[in-house]
Formats: C-alpha cells, structure tokens, sequence
C-alpha cells in the first residue's frame, strides 16, 4: 500500500518513536532516537511539570531530573507498542515520575495512576488557566508548530526564498483579509498565478512537514491523522 | 505587512496569538489548514495502488521517470524528462483493470488518434498514446502549475479573475467541439493554471476513451472522486449515450457559479449575484449555461465566450456604481414564519466513529457534523462522554448556533418562530458539545458563518432584532458577558440531518455550560414539552411546536428509530416553514458530496461579509414591515466607524459595511 503523497524517504519502520519502540529502549539507536525525541518535547513536559511544581526554579529542576532519569532508566517497558505514542508515553512517564517525587516528599500513600498530580502548592508564578494535561498537550502542538516552521523557513532560506517565504507565509493560515495576492505579487515582482501557485506548494510543503514530524512520535501511520486533529483540538 | 493593532490577534480566526507561535502565524489556524486533506491524501484507500517508478521507467526506457504527480479514477500521472527532446513530460498510465474489457484496445486507439490530432493553445497536447510493458498510457506536455481546485483553495477568485478564465476555457472547448470531440469532464481538476497564468484543459475525451459513462461509478464508488457528478449536466448523468457539446457548456457552467461564489449551484440555488458581489448580468450566463435542458443552454461555448467577454469589458465601470449586493437573506427572512420547532435526537454512545457515510440510510437526507476520533475537548484526565445525536433538520433544528468560549464549544440548535404579528425569535437549546467538523459523506451545510472576535451583544444586538431581549440566553447574560465570542451558525438544510457529537464536559475551563451538557441534553430532551416551553414568552403558541425525540443504545437502532420519526412527521406535518431551500431528501447524495466540497474549502467561507448581509436583509424585512429605521442607519454608521479600526478600507468588512450604510441612507430617504 504505497501512498504517493505521504510517503517521505523516511520510512515509518524507522521512525524515531518506533525505532525505540522495536528495541524496547535497549539499543544505542534506540537510545539516540529517544534523546532526540526528548530534547524535541522538553518544553511540553517543562510546561506540565510548572503546573504541579511550587515555583519556576523547581519546575525546571524537576525537568532536568525526569529527563535524567528516564533517559538512564530507559523506562519505556510498561508501554504497548500498538497503541503507543510518545506523547502519551512521556506525559505518562512525567506524572509518574511526580508522583514518585510526591511519595518521597511526603510518603504519602499513593493515589490511582489516573488520579490528579495536585502538589498542595502555592503558586507564585502564572495560575493555570487550563488543566496541567491540557496545557502539556497544547504545548506539544506548539513545538511540533515551532519545529515544522522552523524547518520551512530553513528550507525556503536554502533555497534563496526567503523573501518569498516572509511573504507568502500569512497565506498558511488560510485565506485572510491582511494582504491580497495581488500586492504579494508585486512585493514578490510577479504575477499572481505563480503566487497562487507558490502558496499552494507552501501549504503542501508545510503539511508534509508537520506530518513528517508527527510520524516521529507515533507507530502508526494511521494515526498520523487522528493525532493531528488530537493536537488542533488542544489548541482551540 | 504586520497588523499595528496591539493585541496581535489572528486575522482569521480572531484569536488572541500565543507569544509562542511560529513564525507569529496562529497555531490553531496554521494547524486546521495543515490538517484539511490534499486532493490526493483524501483519495480512497481501496484505489489501485499505482506502479512503482521503477516499474514504469522499465515501461517506457525512453523517459527518464521523475515522480507520481497525480491520480485518480483516470489512472496515474508520472513527471517525466524525454532526454532525447530535453522536455518534460506527464505520463498518464490508464488503470490497468482496462485492459480487461476486450472492446478497450480498439475504442482506445480510435480515440487516442482524435485526441492526439486536438492542438490549442488552451487544450493539454498529447504527444503519443499506445501500449508499452503492460500498460496503456498517454503521453501529453507536462503544465507546471496548479488546478483549478488547487487554486481556489489557494485564494477565492476575484469575479475577474473568473472572467479571464472563462473564456479561455470556452475558446478551447469551441476548438474540440468543432474537431468533434467532447471532454465529457470538465471540472476545476481538468483546468490546469500554469505559473505564466495559462489556462489548459486537461483529459479531453479521455472519459470516453475509458468508456466509462456510468456517473454511478464515480458518485458511489471509491469516494475518491465524490463531486465529479456534480460537474455533469443532467442528461449525462441520465442519459449518458446521448450527449452532446451542451453537456460541456454545462459543466463549464458549473465551474463558473463555483470560482464566482465558492460554492457549487445545487438544488435551488441562487444566483451568484445574490450569495457574492459580482455584476448581475452575470446571473443570466451563469444560470442559461447551467439550464436543465439542453436547448435552453447556450447552444455553443462561442457564445458564451462572447457573452462573458462583453461584461467584463463594461464591469470596471460598473462595478463602482454597485450598492448592495442582491438579497441574499430574502429566502431567510422570508421563511421565518411559523415555525415547527421538533427535537428528535438520538444518542449512541456505542457509536464508534466510523464513517456515517455508511450509517445514514439512503432514504433520509443528511447533514452530517461528525466529531472525529480524539476530537473534542477531551484533553485532560477528566473528560467525558461522547454521544452523537441526530437532528432531522426539517423538524427541528432550522439552525443551530455554536458558541465558542474559552475553549468550550456550545450549540444552540433551535428554529425560528414567529410570535403574534412582529417580531420572530430563536427558539433553542443549548448544549454543550464538541468541535463540530464536517466529514465527507453524509451531508450538506447551508450557510456556514463566521464572526470572529465580535462580543455576543455585538453580533446579536444587529442580527435579530428582539432577539437578545426575547430569550436573554446570550447577549448579556453571562456567562457570556464581556467574553469574545466566535459564533458560526450552521444552517440546516431542511430534510437533512445534523449530527453533532456531544461531550459532557467538566467545565475546565471554568465557565459554567449554559444550557444543557452530556446526560443534562438527555433530559432535557425528555422533557421536551415542559422546561423548555416554559421559556417562552406567554404569547406564544404552542400549537405551533410538534415535538419528537427518541434514544437508541446502537447506531443502527437509533438510524431506525430516526426513520420511523421522520417518517412520522413527513406525514403528518406539513412544513410550514421552507426558508427557500428544496425540500428533496433524494439529494443525499448531493448533499454528501456538497459536504465534501465545503470541508475542503470551509476555510474560505469566513463570511463575515455575510453577517453583514444579513443585517441588511434583516433591515431591509423590517423596514417592509415597520417603516422608517432611522436608529439602525445610526448603528450602521457607528458599526462601520467600528470596524474601520481593525479593518483597512479595501477590506471586505469595511465594504460590506459601507454598503450597508449606504442602503440605510437610500432607504431613510424613502421614509423620511
């Protein structure tokens, strides 16, 4: 089943998500492709951690530590690698880990995994206007954003369409009133059918890019789709 | 470039923008229009999976084999190099099931030679066809550029963009037409725009060349080419043999109506004058192409040509003496008389998110808002059920009004009603409910309106007069005073369904759902008759409210017992209010693949140009029957005052306001 559109070089069998996945962690690719992995979401999991942390300094330092640990630990055995995705499993691995931090601070007795992380805590940094999972996941959308965009404008910059870039760029929202496609002509010094055209290989290129970076996190290529419309949801 | 408004607000969705968004462009909007399907991404999973490369390139050895660049019900197109000639080239292999229908070879070369010999400037050349390694293919020039489809929904076109366009397409067709060749399929696909703004029509004959005139074929199979039909003229889809050159006036026609107003001419439709902005006389063009009958069309594409040339050389003039466009709203006005207002909703938790494309039964038109898998605000730990309802549009829900606040969606679903002799108002629940997409399959959206960034009180406080005041569910009420509300109203095509996912939300976001939510519906809805009549005012009566409703744990149950319903009220309610629209449940089929046409271009149907329309057909209405306004033309001027803060003066908003004014002007002069 060769899908034309969506099948980039990177196969999804090599994927970073199911590259961990397949080694259970256990491999040094495995664990390559897990750092990155990590070191692409850290702001998702700082944002979580910030919401169920007493202050900034704490959440960063919690941050650092859950990293640590999970990287060292390669803690990925509790995960089934059909349903898997790495959003869920780090955001599962993070409020376990809080949980853990919570047990030591207060040996307490332990709650379901499923209950919520309220640290009794006095915030004195911005109040959470959204729930601790909802902020995570919002954040995610955010950088998985950020890391598409990023690689777009490199690519455009690559090219020598920079300018292009900047300009057509408002288009990948959709349609807006803010500038016609007529003056981006003229900005850009041509006519508006090549602009018509360079918008539509924007978007695609954009699509394909963000695609390309979701396929990273899951091991499906089915749910490349449902997780893209699970992360808009997070955002709206 | 860059707006100077302080608040840094998303031009589209009228959004606040997060400090942490790409390139300053809105996340969520970047990523709705990152998610809506390609054209190729959307075909069907059962297609043919097309040859590899490397089996093409042992195919063809004089062509170096650059990439798939296209598919469909026709086959698969390649991007090839002929190294000898140092030009490009697309390879077009025809599906390979062909080569079983033994007639196939011979129809294939009788009418390969035909279109080989077509040579227009305006017309795809095709260098060669024949038979190579299994596979029939054509050889045609390679276009650099984008498709028609591609190119609306890359930005709308500007009425005379679609004047430029048109011609060339007539020009071409008038070309084959006297070679004696048909296309037999032209729609925006076939329409290639190449980057020096060249039109070329591609696959003339080729659907003759396959054979294959069954429309059924495209309407009912794979999905991957759903609104094809919609580009055919009457009698092909009837009478397939038996067409002629007036069947491509027709689907030119068809295109036309889309690139002027964004949408395709289905049902009753209106004129383009009347839904965009555009020269009345081009209504006349537009609607002769698209006459049902063949002998009242335009006899040649000549002639329409012509036509179009004439006014599009006169419209630069005219168009700056244009005031109001044409009354969009009259069919709604009009309509809002009595209303039957009959909830029938029936909830399948069990539902499991599959396609409704296969759950709506066939009998019953549809409009389908389906929640997909993981959609809805189902973020945190405490999220709820999902539930699916079914709204027999022609028994209730005239029109639902979903809210937006804080990231919680709310529907009002409800109908208009007329009470004593004035004034009308919007009968409704509320529920709480999530995003409400629209999936190919199932359905048909009316109207699709936007209002980003308005206050309730705002939008209301011009939409319906009395509104506000008569129900006080919205405009300062909270929990929605002082918030920003984004308000799309969806209108339901009578005799269509509406199926909205439902969630019984926690209220994270810490406002209170007004209305009704999750078990709270169920209830409601039970108790139909009681709590929520009682709401309405004394004078109201009830007589004019038939109500119906009913539960089923399964999909198929709640289908059935959906039917029964509408069976039920189908004989014995006549509707008493018909906004205008056709009542034909058989357009099903034409309302899924509506549906699938408007989920791709849903993003540019941000009408706020329409909001304003209605305010003015809703002043206009009034001012029939209460005449003398002159408070309104006040509101106008302060509202277009308003919007000239956050909009520039070219912009829709400003015109449509501007226009708005005006009319309010012409009319305080007729009343003094």
């Amino acid at each position: 089943m060769r899908d034309p559109v969506e099948s980039r070089p990177e196969d999804f069998a090599t994927t970073r998500w199911t590259r961990v996945l397949a080694a259970r962690g256990d491999s040094p690719e495995a664990e390559t492709a897990l750092s990155e992995l990590c070191a692409a979401y850290y702001n998702p999991v700082l944002a979580f951690i910030r919401r169920n942390a007493t202050s900034e300094d704490s959440a960063r330092e919690l941050t650092q530590e859950f990293f640590a640990r999970l990287l060292a630990k390669h803690g990925i055995d509790s995960v089934d690698p059909q349903r898997g995705r790495f959003r869920s499993y780090l955001l599962g691995a993070v409020k376990h880990f809080l949980a853990d931090m919570r047990d030591q601070a207060s040996s307490a007795k332990r709650g379901g995994g499923q209950s919520p992380l309220t640290l009794e805590t006095e915030h004195d940094f911005p109040a959470a206007t959204q729930s601790p999972d909802r902020e995570f996941d919002r954040k995610w959308a955010l950088t998985l954003l950020n890391r598409a965009m990023e690689k777009l404008a490199a690519e455009r910059r690559d090219g020598g369409k920079t300018e292009e870039f900047d300009t057509l760029k408002p288009w990948l929202i959709g349609d807006t009133d803010t500038i016609s496609q007529a003056d981006a002509a003229r900005m850009l010094g041509t006519n508006e059918n090549a602009v018509k055209v360079a918008i539509h290989r924007l978007r695609r290129r954009f699509r394909e890019l963000i695609r390309c970076e979701i396929r990273q996190t899951v091991s499906h290529h089915d749910d490349v789709a449902d997780e893209m419309r699970y992360l808009l949801e997070s955002l709206l | 470039m860059s707006n100077t408004s302080d608040l840094q607000k998303c031009p589209k969705c009228g959004l606040v923008i997060p400090v942490e968004a790409p390139q300053g462009l809105c996340p969520k909007c970047l990523l709705a229009r990152a998610s809506l399907p390609t054209e190729a991404a959307s075909s069907n999973a059962q297609k043919p999976a097309p040859p590899s490369i490397a089996e093409v390139a042992a195919a063809f050895p004089q062509l170096e084999i650059l990439e798939l660049i296209g598919q469909g019900g026709m086959g698969f197109v390649f991007k090839a190099r002929q190294s000898k000639l140092e030009r490009l080239v697309a390879l077009k292999i025809l599906p390979p099931a062909l080569a079983a229908d033994p007639a196939f070879a011979e129809r294939f070369t009788r009418e390969g030679r035909a279109l080989a010999r077509l040579n227009h400037p305006n017309i795809v050349t095709i260098h060669d066809f024949g038979q190579a390694g299994g596979f029939f293919y054509l050889l045609m020039e390679f276009v650099d550029g984008v498709n028609l489809r591609e190119a609306m929904r890359a930005g709308r076109f500007t009425p005379a963009q679609a004047l430029a366009i048109v011609p060339k397409i007539c020009e071409a067709l008038q070309y084959a037409h006297d070679e004696g060749v048909l296309h037999r399929d032209i729609k925006p696909g076939n329409i290639l725009i190449d980057t020096k703004g060249r039109i070329k029509i591609a696959d003339f004959g080729v659907a003759k060349l396959m054979g294959d005139p069954r429309p059924d074929a495209q309407l009912t199979g794979s999905g991957g080419s759903l609104g094809t039909a919609h580009y055919m003229a009457p009698e092909q889809v009837e009478k397939p043999n038996t067409v002629d050159h007036r069947a491509d006036i027709y689907s030119l026609g068809v295109v036309f109506y889309e690139m002027l107003t964004g949408e395709l001419p289905l049902g009753k439709f209106l004129p383009p004058s009347r839904k965009v902005e555009v020269d009345v006389r081009l209504d006349e063009i537009v609607l002769r192409a698209l006459e049902k009958e063949p002998e009242r069309r335009y006899q040649e594409a000549s002639q329409v040509k012509t036509a179009v040339e004439t006014i599009a050389t006169s419209s630069a003039r005219a168009s700056t003496e244009k005031t109001i466009p044409d009354y969009f709203w009259r069919w709604f006005a009009v309509g809002v008389a009595v209303a039957t207002f009959v909830v029938v909703m029936l909830i399948a938790p069990s539902y499991r998110f599959s396609t409704p494309a296969n759950k709506v039964p066939t009998d019953s038109a549809a409009l389908v808002l389906e929640q997909r898998p993981g959609g809805g605000p189902t973020i945190s730990h405490g999220f709820g059920w999902h539930f699916k309802c079914l709204i027999p549009a022609n028994h209730i829900a005239r029109m639902a009004l979903v809210f937006w606040t804080n990231g919680t969606p709310r529907i009002s679903l409800g109908a208009y009603v007329k009470v004593g002799n004035k004034s009308t108002v919007f009968d409704h629940m509320d529920v709480t409910c999530g995003p409400v997409n629209v999936v190919p399959g199932g359905s048909d959206v009316v109207q699709w309106e936007f209002y980003p960034g308005f206050s309730a009180n705002q939008t209301f406080g011009g939409f319906v007069p009395n509104f506000a005041s008569q129900s006080g569910w919205v405009s300062n009420q909270p929990p929605y005073q002082g918030l920003d509300v984004a308000q799309w109203q969806l209108f339901v095509r009578p005799g269509h369904q509406l199926i909205i996912p439902l969630v019984q939300e926690t209220g994270t976001d810490g406002i209170p759902a007004s209305g009704f939510s999750g078990v709270e519906l169920r209830v409601a809805l039970e108790t139909l008759n009681g709590p929520l009549m009682q709401t309405l005012p004394d004078e109201f009566d009830r007589s004019n409210y038939i109500a119906g409703y009913g539960f089923a744990e399964t999909t198929e149950e709640t289908l059935r017992l959906f039917k029964t319903l509408s069976e039920d009220r189908a004989e014995t309610t006549p509707l008493p209010f018909d906004r205008g629209i056709s009542l034909d449940p058989s357009d099903l089929r034409e309302a899924k693949a509506k549906l699938a046409e408007l989920r791709v271009t849903w993003g540019d149907h941000s009408t706020v140009i329409q909001s304003q329309r209605a305010v003015v057909k809703e002043l206009e209405r009034l001012s029939e029957e209460e005449p003398g306004i002159p408070a309104d033309l006040r509101a106008a001027e302060v509202k277009l005052a308003e919007l000239r803060v956050n909009y520039g003066d070219h912009s829709a908003e400003i015109q449509a306001a501007m226009a708005r004014v005006k009319e309010l002007k012409r009319l305080s002069q007729n009343h003094p």
